[in-house]
């Protein structure tokens, strides 16, 4: 079973992981997760993620280190650096911050 | 709208967990919790509160917990669970196999935090339920763990006639270090004494 913060949750701290999380709710601090982080709309992470797959439809603030790709959903929101071996930022997503992928 | 949190099985978080919903816990937190919903600590759940109270509405625990818990409804002990620390809630329900190290407060008063501690006697069967609940620790503390199994079977009406037995009983398994350290012939009187102190200090 999969770790879900939910909407009215808010977490202040490290979260670890070695499994998916989804974020609809608050988290801020660290996120470390050896596995998929989805930060669905309305979610929101002040904090630095590392992850395998991020995927953001919320808001995400802090510098992000992701294995194999992020994912920037419509509507979603990221400032911060990013280090991934793949980044898609959709149509109608913000983003500010630099990226630095394995050319 | 509220929606409910898991926090699984491989997830560790290290702070302050709160907020509004209910939340369901299979793997370790290590800080606050604080939530206006229904808590969930399923049997891989592992839980160390460092500031305040673990707080929810009902709360139901089958992994561990060091740390005081609050439910401004209930808390149910189930199978399994391993809490030291105190319980305070209207209602509080302790399953065959949760093991409790702590007091325990019941009734009106329970929306109180457990830190009010040594006020007078809690009234009704609290003194009984923290007296049977502290068949628990007895193995972490065999010196103390015969009088107090003894005490608990005085709470059982129906096993009056074989108090010796059980008392013997209560000393071997519970007594590792000090097998057999209380000797029948000496339990009546001490448990007598024993209830009468228990009684006045209130289940303590």
């Amino acid at each position: 079973m999969a770790t879900v913060i939910g909407q009215d949750i808010i977490i202040e701290g490290e979260v670890s992981s070695d499994e998916a999380v989804v974020v609809a709710g608050t988290v801020r601090g660290k996120l470390n997760v050896d596995g998929p982080v989805t930060v669905e709309a309305g979610g929101i992470v002040e904090a630095d993620v590392g992850a395998t797959v991020l995927s953001v439809g919320g808001s995400v603030t802090g510098n992000v280190t992701a294995t194999e790709r992020v994912d920037l959903l419509a509507g979603g929101r990221l400032v911060g650096d990013v280090k991934a071996a793949r980044l898609t930022i959709a149509d109608g997503a913000v983003f500010k911050g630099n990226v630095d992928m394995d050319v | 709208m509220t929606t409910s949190s898991t926090i699984g099985r491989g997830t560790v978080i290290r702070g302050s967990i709160r907020g509004e919903g209910d939340l369901e816990v299979e793997g370790r937190v290590e800080g606050v919790l604080d939530i206006d919903g229904d808590i969930a600590l399923q049997d891989s759940a592992r839980v160390r509160i460092q500031e305040g109270v673990l707080s929810g509405r009902a709360v139901s625990i089958r992994g561990a917990v060091s740390g005081s818990v609050l439910g401004s409804t209930s808390i149910v002990l189930e199978s399994g669970a391993r809490v030291v620390g105190d319980l305070s809630a209207p209602r509080i329900g302790i399953r065959p196999g949760g093991l409790l190290r702590g007091q325990v407060t019941t009734g009106d008063d329970g929306s109180s935090p457990p830190a009010a501690r040594g006020r007078a006697a809690p009234r009704g069967r609290a003194p009984q339920k923290s007296a049977t609940t502290r068949q628990a620790p007895a193995v972490a503390a065999p010196q103390r763990s015969a009088p107090q199994r003894a005490q608990a079977a005085a709470t059982q009406r129906a096993a009056t006639a074989d108090k010796a037995a059980y008392a013997e009983a209560a000393a071997t398994t519970a007594g590792r270090g000090t097998s057999k350290a209380a000797p029948a012939p000496v339990m009546p009187s001490l448990r007598k004494g024993q209830k009468g102190q228990l009684k006045k200090r209130g289940g303590k």
